[in-house]
C-alpha cells in the first residue's frame, strides 16, 4: 500500500460527512458531552464509514478540519498546561489522568464533527508543545538568541516537559502511516528511533519528543502567525465563500499586520531600508537574521543596509539637489508614518519643555522665559544631561541651580557634588571642568554678558578668530555662542531648552538613521583615505612601518587605551590612532562628516520640515529630529542591538515629579 | 509612543562625543583672553546694531 492509499483509508476510516463548523452555542452547552471525560483508558470511538470519502465529502472534511484549528490549538495548549503542571509536580497522577482523559473526549468530540483526525493530532501537538515552549521562546529571544535557534530550543524544551511521555509521537505517526510493516529503510529506522514506546522509560521517551519538537522550532514562528490566517479564513467560510479568496494563494490571505502602514510618499514603497517596511509592516520577530546566522549588531547592520540599498538601487551615490529631494522624501516619508501612530504628536518635543518650563516655576518663580535666571539654570540642565536620565538630570540641575543662587557661582567641587547627588562616572571631570570654566566666563563677563553671549549668534569663522576652534564645520555655520559647551550639548540641547528648536543635533542616532536612508551606513576607510591616515599615524609616532598592519595593530592598542580614558588626552598620537584605527574596522557609520556634509543634512532636514509642513504637520526641525530618533531605535531594539531601554524623555513629567518631591519635603 | 511614565524616566542622555572641543579644554589664561574678545565682540554687535 502506498502513501497515498494509506492517507485515504486513514480518511475512509472516519466520520460520515461532516455538518458545518462547530455551533459556538453547542460548544458552550453545559450539557456538551466535551465536557464529559472518557472512561479511563477508553477514547470515543467515530463511527466508521465504510468506504472512501467523495471529493465534495472530502472538501467538507478540510474546510471542518481548518474551521477546527483555532480549537485544536486551545486543546493542544491546555493538554500541555495540564502535562507542564505534572511534570514539575503541581499535579499527581489520578489529576493528570482525569485531565487526559477529558482531553482526549473533547478531541475525539472533534473527530465526531467531522475534523480530520490526523490533522487534529498534529495541530493538537503544535498547540500543546507551544503552551511550554512560547515563554521560552519569548525568554530567549529578550536574552538576544536568534529566532531560529531559539525556535529550536523552545520546541525542544515544549516538547520534553509538555507531553505525556508515553503518548504515541510523529515518529508513531509516520510508522503507521508512511512505513511499510517490516520495512528497513533509513527512514523506518529513523521513525523507529523517534516513535515513544510506553514500555521505555520515561526519561527516553521525553528525549524523543526534545528532539521531535525541536524539529518543529523551525516552523516556530510560522506556527504563530497561523491563527491569524485561520481565522480570516473561518470568517470567509462562514460567510458562506470559499476560504481563499478566486485567484489568491494562501500567502494572500495572511494579513501581515493588523493595520499596515502607509507610505505618504509612493515611491517609497520600493525602498527596502524605510522604516515602514522594515518595522512598521513586519510582523513581530519577522526580522531577518544576520547573514551569518549569529546576532545582529551594528555593523552587520550596515552592511545589510547597505546591501539592501544597493541591490534596490537605493543607494545615493552623488549628494546632490537630486538626492536631497530623495532623502528629504524619505524623511518627511517615515515622519509622517511616525506621527500617524497613536499617541504621537507634531509638537511633543518642545511642548514637553514648555510645560516643564511652567512647573518649574513652581519652585523657583524667577525662572522666568528670556530670563538670565532661565539661562543659568538651562545651562546647568544641559551640561548634566551627559549619560543621565531625565529624571536624574532634572534633580542635578535644580542642584546647580541652588548652589548658584546661594552662590552666585557654580559648584566647581566634584567629591561635594557627588556626596549630594550621586556619582557622576566618567563624565565627572569634564562636568566640573565646564563648570570651572563656565564661572571663569562669569567673572569676566558678569552673569549677564555670559547669558547673553550663549545666546548669541555667531559664526564658526567668528569664533575662531576669538580663539575658539570648532571642528568639522565650515567657517560660514552659524551658531550661538552656547556651542563652547559643545556642538551636542551647547549649540543643540541647550538652544532647544531655550526655545529655539532650530538646530538639529548629528548625534549617532541622527547618522544611524542617515545611513539608512541614503545606503551609506558603514563606516570604513578608503584606500587613499587610510593611506593619509597611516602617514598621520607613523608621523606622529615617529616611526617607518614596512607592513601597514603592524601600524593598524598598534593604532588599535592606543586607541583602546584612548577610549578607557574617555578619549584623554588628546594628543596628536591619540587622535591619529582612532583614526586609523576605526578606518580600519567595519563598524556603522556614527559620526558625520565634515562641514560640507553637515552642510547638506542641515539643508536636507530644512527641505523635510517644508515638505512635512505642506501635507500639514507643522513641525520644527528639533521635533523631526525627535520624531525620527524613535523608530530608529526601535529597530535596533528589534533586532537585539542595544539594552532596549529606549524610551522617549518627558521634561515635563520629571519636573511635575520634582515639585511633588520638594513639596513633600524630600 | 505609549510608554509609562516610568519607562520614560528610563532614557538616558547619550553623552556628547567627547572629542569634540569644548571650552573645557581650554587652560583659565586662555578663557580669560577667550572672554576679553566676547566682550568685544558682543559690544560691536551692540554697536553695529545702535548704528543701524
Amino acid at each position: 500500500m502506498n502513501v497515498e492509499e494509506r492517507i485515504l483509508q486513514a480518511y475512509a476510516n472516519e466520520d460520515n460527512p461532516p455538518p458545518p463548523p462547530m455551533d459556538p452555542a453547542l460548544m458552550a452547552s453545559p450539557d456538551d458531552q466535551m465536557l464529559q471525560p472518557a472512561p479511563q483508558g477508553q477514547r470515543v470511538v467515530a463511527p466508521e464509514t465504510g468506504g472512501e470519502l467523495g471529493f465534495g465529502e472530502y472538501l467538507d472534511q478540510v474546510f471542518t478540519t481548518i474551521g477546527d484549528i483555532p480549537d485544536m490549538a486551545i486543546r493542544g495548549a491546555l493538554r500541555g498546561l495540564g502535562e507542564t503542571a505534572h511534570t514539575i509536580g503541581l499535579v499527581d497522577d489520578n489529576q493528570i489522568t482525569k485531565w487526559r482523559g477529558i482531553m482526549d473526549a473533547s478531541s475525539d468530540l472533534a473527530v465526531q464533527q467531522g475534523v480530520n483526525p490526523v490533522a487534529a493530532g498534529f495541530g493538537e501537538g503544535v498547540g500543546q508543545v507551544g503552551a511550554a515552549a512560547l515563554p521560552v521562546f519569548k525568554v530567549l529571544r529578550a536574552a538576544g538568541i536568534g529566532r531560529v535557534a531559539a525556535g529550536l530550543i523552545a520546541e525542544g524544551f515544549g516538547g520534553s516537559v509538555a507531553v505525556n511521555p508515553d503518548d504515541p509521537n510523529m515518529g508513531n505517526l509516520a510508522k503507521e502511516l508512511l512505513v511499510e510493516p517490516g520495512s528497513n529503510t533509513p527512514f523506518a529506522q529513523a521513525m523507529d528511533l523517534l516513535a515513544t514506546n510506553p514500555d521505555d522509560p520515561e526519561i527516553v521517551n521525553r528525549a524523543r519528543n526534545a528532539i521531535q519538537d525541536a524539529g518543529l522550532g523551525l516552523a516556530f514562528e510560522g506556527l504563530l502567525k497561523s491563527p491569524d490566517m485561520v481565522r480570516s479564513m473561518v470568517e470567509r467560510w462562514k460567510a458562506g465563500k470559499s476560504p481563499i479568496p478566486v485567484g489568491m494563494s494562501i500567502e494572500d490571505v495572511t494579513p501581515k499586520t493588523a493595520t499596515p502602514v502607509a507610505h505618504s510618499f509612493k515611491a517609497e514603497e520600493g525602498n527596502p531600508n524605510s522604516i515602514i517596511n522594515m518595522l512598521y509592516n513586519t510582523e513581530h520577530g519577522g526580522f531577518p537574521t544576520p547573514p551569518d546566522g549569529g546576532r545582529w549588531n551594528k555593523a552587520k547592520l550596515a552592511e545589510y543596509l547597505e546591501k539592501q540599498a544597493t541591490e534596490a538601487g537605493t543607494r545615493i551615490e552623488k549628494f546632490d539637489n537630486a538626492a536631497q529631494e530623495t532623502i528629504s522624501d524619505r524623511i518627511a516619508n517615515e515622519a509622517v508614518a511616525a506621527l500617524s501612530r497613536e499617541g504621537n504628536a507634531s509638537d511633543w518635543y518642545n511642548s514637553k519643555i514648555i510645560e516643564m518650563n511652567e512647573t518649574l516655576r513652581q519652585l523657583h518663580p524667577e525662572l522666568e522665559d528670556g530670563s538670565v535666571n532661565e539661562g543659568v539654570f538651562k545651562l546647568g540642565l544641559a551640561l548634566t544631561s551627559n549619560g543621565t536620565t531625565v529624571g536624574d538630570n532634572l534633580k542635578f540641575a535644580e542642584h546647580v541651580y541652588q548652589v548658584f543662587k546661594d552662590t552666585g557661582k557654580f559648584p566647581n567641587d566634584l567629591s561635594s557634588m557627588e556626596a549630594a547627588l550621586g556619582g557622576f562616572g566618567k563624565e565627572g571631570p569634564i562636568l566640573v571642568k565646564s563648570f570651572q570654566k563656565a564661572n571663569v566666563l562669569i567673572d569676566e563677563l558678569g552673569v549677564d554678558g555670559f547669558v547673553e553671549f550663549l545666546n548669541t549668534p555667531i559664526t564658526v569663522g567668528e569664533l575662531k578668530k576669538m580663539g575658539f576652534g570648532v571642528s568639522k564645520e565650515n567657517v560660514g555655520f552659524k551658531t550661538h555662542g552656547s556651542i563652547i559647551f559643545g556642538p551636542k550639548i551647547g549649540a543643540g540641547f541647550y538652544q532647544n531648552l531655550r526655545g529655539n528648536f532650530e538646530p538639529v543635533t548629528f548625534d549617532r542616532w541622527w547618522v544611524a538613521s542617515w545611513g539608512r536612508w541614503t545606503g551609506n551606513a558603514i563606516n570604513k576607510a578608503t584606500d587613499k583615505a587610510q593611506a593619509k591616515q597611516l602617514d598621520r599615524f607613523a608621523t606622529a609616532i615617529g616611526k617607518k612601518y614596512d607592513n601597514p598592519e603592524d601600524a593598524i595593530n598598534e593604532a588599535h592598542q592606543i586607541f583602546a587605551e584612548y577610549k578607557k580614558n574617555n578619549f584623554q588626552p588628546r594628543t596628536e598620537l591619540n587622535k591619529a590612532a582612532q583614526r586609523l584605527s576605526e578606518g580600519a574596522t567595519i563598524t556603522m557609520r556614527e559620526e558625520p562628516g565634515a562641514g560640507g556634509d553637515r552642510a547638506f543634512m542641515r539643508a536636507t532636514v530644512q527641505r523635510a520640515v517644508e515638505k512635512l509642513r505642506e501635507l500639514g504637520y507643522n513641525v520644527t526641525p528639533a521635533d523631526l529630529q525627535a520624531t525620527v530618533w524613535y523608530p530608529e531605535k526601535e529597530l535596533h531594539g528589534a533586532l537585539g542591538i542595544g539594552n532596549g531601554r529606549s524610551a522617549p524623555d518627558d521634561y515635563a513629567a520629571a519636573a511635575r515629579r520634582l515639585v511633588e518631591e520638594r513639596n513633600a519635603g524630600n | 509612543m505609549q510608554e509609562t511614565e516610568d519607562q520614560m524616566f528610563d532614557h538616558i542622555h547619550e553623552p556628547q562625543d567627547p572629542t569634540e572641543p569644548t571650552i573645557a579644554d581650554m587652560s583659565d589664561k586662555q578663557v580669560v583672553a577667550f572672554a576679553q574678545k566676547i566682550k568685544q565682540f558682543l559690544a560691536d554687535k551692540k554697536g553695529s546694531i545702535n548704528g543701524n
